[in-house]
């Protein structure tokens, strides 16, 4: 089930507040958490299981951490983080750690590591039978998101940042919530550790949640949908012509923004809904001056999430400017591959922590950093912005291959087939143009969603309901709907 | 005062949205009732025991409840011809199924893919396909190739000859529906279209150029309707004109009245599309080589007028006023013999057709363009013999083949006699369809 669905918005949605509200406070957990199964069942039921037994074992291992006993009353206490853990502590953690990337590797990079191997036989000349005759391994749901959700728990009660939850049903509800479940944004559990135990159920909150995942609605159903439509033309094209590439490339540029930050839009607003204030995911990435400013506004959740449980334990940048930028690397490689299981992602993770390293190795040698605005600023921007975009390619394309031709094609190599010259007069419809311009205003100089929700008034309400109604409109009567990170 | 001004705006916009939100539930409950959204679907016996096969079967049931639910939304029914006419009429676009083209053009999607998109015999291409079916069905069977050649083996063993009739889709033929500046030519192909030809070639199947034949016609008319998928009727005689010329003389029971006919009619033949270039067509053969059949076919015009199945699924407002698109008129030259009976397919005839829409169209009224003058009807007429007939809508990669052997099994074989077959396919099915190998009993 997606937000953007009719089932979800027209009735999934006015059943769980239903539900939600209708049920005492020490129940709403247990609802929240049963109705957040049914979201992630709906797609296929078998992978309730999974993340039933996921939870388990963190909410077992975050006991044995926090060496405290199930049902038995009261929270247990907080680590003393200065303190050295024992034995059966590290264990615990370990076990904890072993199971959710047992998972996350088996589920999400089973099917990568045997086509992998399979390309390398044939390579080698030794005939193989393809990787579908053998095993096929199908992607659980949300399950990058998850994961690292649950990881962040074990882990930061072990690092004594929060304390453990007894009770397995407010941890349940944690991994489960369904407004972040399948796509974000990652809901470190020192994030919203209080929030489990108490948070304010308020009227404003329950506008600004309506008027977040309104507009959130309106990016992705609006903007993200018109604008993928024109990239899957161009990206599914055997050749394409120069300028229909950048098109192409631009339409997927606001495709991804728009579709995600949208998502995240909604997840927000949906949270809020039920008392939860979830963490910020975007900050207008496009406007970023530099590929590392680019990083602190888009998918915020992830970064931090990076930063703070691979980044820093890996040294950070404490051991050395070698080591620092192998750090970056590292984190940037994996976090490609966290994003996709094709070597696609990890060109794309690589092609960051490049530009991170050279941004890095710039500033250090420089000793301080180039202005941010006028006309330094604007060449920064430009800069950033198309290294974006050129990436971008990677992200989108099928393989590495598609990908070098269609970078080929931006750039004006290799001559493009007859047939390609007819996408000119599909892409360049009034309406694409349209909705490119009108994501490119937004990018450029619109509100974020989550700072144009922060105060209501009659007019930004009034706007947030018009451009639910019209979401829905669209969303009724429009057959191409996809969502990009829903895969991820 | 601030404060409860803000507490104000807040619970008018959470009613408002709600309110919204429920009239859609409430709606379909008043206008549907309740209906039968829930069903069990029949999944294959092989996948039907065990947990996965009941996960699988959970998976379908949910996947086809939440269509129901959709397709069934009173408000989407409302709703969706205005806001199709405001994205066509000032957007310029159509939907997922029909392309918006120039000057009253609608484009088939599915066509216009196999076009622009990658070869359909490239291993990736093959390998997504596959992948892409949701995880409850079994998977397609994406290349045509094995089961093209498995089908001539089978059909070869029992001394009957293949044709194959790939139908060019309507961007390749009508370029500029899109963009005037594409020249209309050859090139205008699939990546793996010429691989794909070579492959069948050197198996001894002969592939019938049915895109050469509508590019020549291209030089003085159109080839296909504007609001419809399929061909239009000059482009349908033509075709059927070429195949008569191909076929004809390897009819043994048809050859010599093949050849009085056409000597009698060299007068009217002025939009007889230029032999093939491997020299099939030749008029000045043997002329009086005596035949038994029957008097020749007689053609009469009639004038259809509408719209087709594109504009169909593009889905406008039923409302005349508020059409974007012209009403088409075509001419159909409709065959009867000379007691003026329509034509029927004739199960003794050496010669078989199997095809899809593009075979029945102008042959099936419910396709919306008359009766009686399609490409079996026009072949006929040309060949001045009988023709036997199997065609299914959009199920030409498998369907018709499937139903062959079904007849086969049932006792009526339909190959008896048969000397040639000619298997028409619309040119996309090659990278959209499910092409499952099928056995043919004796």
């Amino acid at each position: 089930m997606v937000f953007s669905s009719h089932l979800f918005c027209f009735y999934f949605l006015p059943l769980s507040l239903l539900v939600y509200y209708a049920l005492p406070r020490r129940g709403r957990h247990l609802g929240l958490t049963l109705l957040s199964y049914l979201f992630y069942g709906w797609a296929n039921p078998a992978f309730m299981l999974l993340m039933l037994f996921s939870t388990t074992v963190d909410y077992l291992c975050g006991l044995v951490v926090a060496e405290a006993r199930p049902f038995t009353d009261g929270d247990p206490a907080r680590l003393d983080p200065s303190t050295v853990r024992s034995r059966r502590q590290k264990l615990a953690l370990g076990v904890s750690l072993v199971s959710n990337l047992s998972l996350l590797g088996f589920f999400k990079y089973f099917n990568l590591a045997a086509d992998s191997y399979h390309a390398l036989l044939a390579w080698g000349g030794i005939p193989v039978t393809t990787g579908d005759a053998v095993l096929r391994v199908t992607l659980p749901l949300g399950i990058s998101f998850y994961t690292f959700q649950s990881m962040s728990y074990t882990l930061d009660v072990y690092r004594g940042r929060c304390a453990a939850l007894r009770n397995p049903i407010d941890f349940a509800c944690y991994v489960s919530m369904f407004p972040q479940l399948v796509a974000g944004p990652i809901v470190r559990f020192s994030e919203i550790a209080e929030q489990l135990k108490q948070r304010s159920h308020t009227l404003q909150k329950m506008a600004q949640g309506f008027a977040c995942f309104s507009l959130g609605m309106a990016k992705k159903v609006l903007i993200a949908n018109p604008c993928g439509k024109v990239a899957d033309l161009t990206f599914g094209a055997a050749s394409v012509e120069s300028l229909d590439a950048w098109w192409g490339a631009l339409a997927y540029t606001f495709q991804i923004y728009f579709d995600f930050s949208g998502y995240s839009d909604m997840a927000i607003g949906l949270g809020l809904m039920f008392g939860f204030v979830l963490p910020q995911n975007f900050d207008a990435p496009y406007r970023a001056r530099s590929i590392t400013d680019f990083w602190r506004r888009w998918h915020m959740s992830l970064s931090r999430w990076l930063k703070d449980y691979l980044y820093i334990p890996l040294g950070g940048n404490r051991k050395g400017r070698g080591r620092t930028y192998l750090n970056l690397m590292i984190v940037m490689l994996l976090g490609g591959l966290w994003h996709g299981a094709a070597w696609t992602f990890v060109a794309w993770g690589a092609v960051h922590g490049v530009l991170l390293a050279i941004e890095r190795w710039r500033r250090e040698r420089r000793g301080i950093d180039m202005p941010a605005t006028g006309g330094w600023g604007l060449v920064r921007w430009t800069t950033t912005f198309l290294a974006v975009v050129l990436s971008w390619v990677l992200f989108r394309a099928d393989s590495l291959g598609h990908a070098g031709r269609y970078l080929g094609s931006m750039l004006g190599i290799g001559a493009a087939g007859p047939p390609a010259s007819l996408l000119g007069g599909l892409i360049f419809r009034p309406y694409y143009v349209l909705c490119l311009c009108l994501a490119a205003s937004i990018v450029g100089f619109g509100h974020t969603t989550w700072s144009w929700t922060e105060e209501l008034g009659l007019r930004k309400a009034g706007a947030a309901f018009l451009a639910l109604a019209v979401a829905l409109l669209a969303m009724e009567t429009q057959g191409y709907n996809p969502f990009i990170y829903f895969i991820f | 005062m601030a404060k409860d001004r803000q507490r104000l705006v807040g619970g008018t916009l959470i009613v408002a949205s709600l309110l919204m939100l429920l009239a859609v539930p409430v709606t379909r409950q008043t206008v549907a009732g309740h209906g039968d959204l829930w069903q069990w679907p029949s999944v294959e016996a092989s996948r039907q025991s065990g947990p996965w096969a009941l996960n699988r079967r959970l998976q379908a049931a949910i996947d086809s409840f939440e269509e129901r639910l959709e397709s069934d939304s009173p408000v989407q029914g409302w709703s969706q011809p205005w806001v199709q006419y405001v994205l066509s009429r000032w957007g310029g676009v159509g939907n997922e199924q029909t392309y918006l083209g120039r000057d009253g053009w609608l484009i088939y999607r599915p066509g216009f893919d196999y076009l622009i998109g990658n070869g359909f015999l490239d291993t990736e291409v093959l390998t997504q396909r596959r992948r892409q079916a949701p995880s409850w069905q079994a998977p397609p069977q994406p290349n045509p190739l094995p089961v093209l050649l498995d089908f001539h083996q089978q059909i070869q063993q029992r001394g009957i000859q293949l044709l194959l009739l790939p139908v060019p889709s309507k961007a390749m033929v009508h370029p500029e529906a899109l963009n005037p500046r594409t020249p209309l030519g050859p090139d205008l192909q699939n990546p793996s279209y010429d691989r794909f030809v070579e492959r069948l070639q050197a198996a001894g199947i002969e592939v019938v150029d049915a895109f050469a034949v509508l590019r020549e016609l291209r030089r003085n008319q159109d080839a296909f309707l504007r609001t419809d998928s399929h061909w239009n009727p000059a482009a349908v005689d033509a075709v059927a004109r070429y195949l008569a010329a191909l076929v004809g003389p390897r009819l043994s029971s048809t050859t010599g009245a093949w050849h009085r006919f056409q000597d009698q009619n060299t007068g009217q033949d002025t939009t007889a599309p230029t032999p093939s270039p491997t020299g099939a067509w030749h008029r000045s053969q043997d002329q009086n080589q005596n035949t038994s059949l029957s008097a020749p076919w007689n053609r009469h015009s009639i004038t259809i007028k509408g719209r087709g199945d594109l504009h169909h699924l593009l889905g406008m407002p039923a409302t005349e006023a508020w059409q974007l698109l012209a009403i088409e008129s075509v001419k159909i030259q409709t065959v009867g013999d000379s007691d003026d009976r329509l034509w029927k397919a004739d199960r003794r005839s050496p010669l078989l057709l199997l095809g899809d829409s593009f075979t029945n169209v102008y042959s099936d009224p419910n396709l919306g363009w008359g009766s009686g003058a399609g490409l079996a009807e026009q072949l006929s007429y040309h060949l001045h013999a009988g023709v036997d007939r199997l065609a299914i809508q959009d199920g030409s990669a498998t369907k018709v083949r499937r139903r062959l052997a079904d007849e086969q099994a049932a006792g009526r074989d339909r190959l008896q006699g048969k000397e040639v077959v000619i298997y028409q396919f619309a040119v996309r099915e090659l990278s959209v369809g499910d092409w499952q190998r099928v056995e043919l009993t004796r």
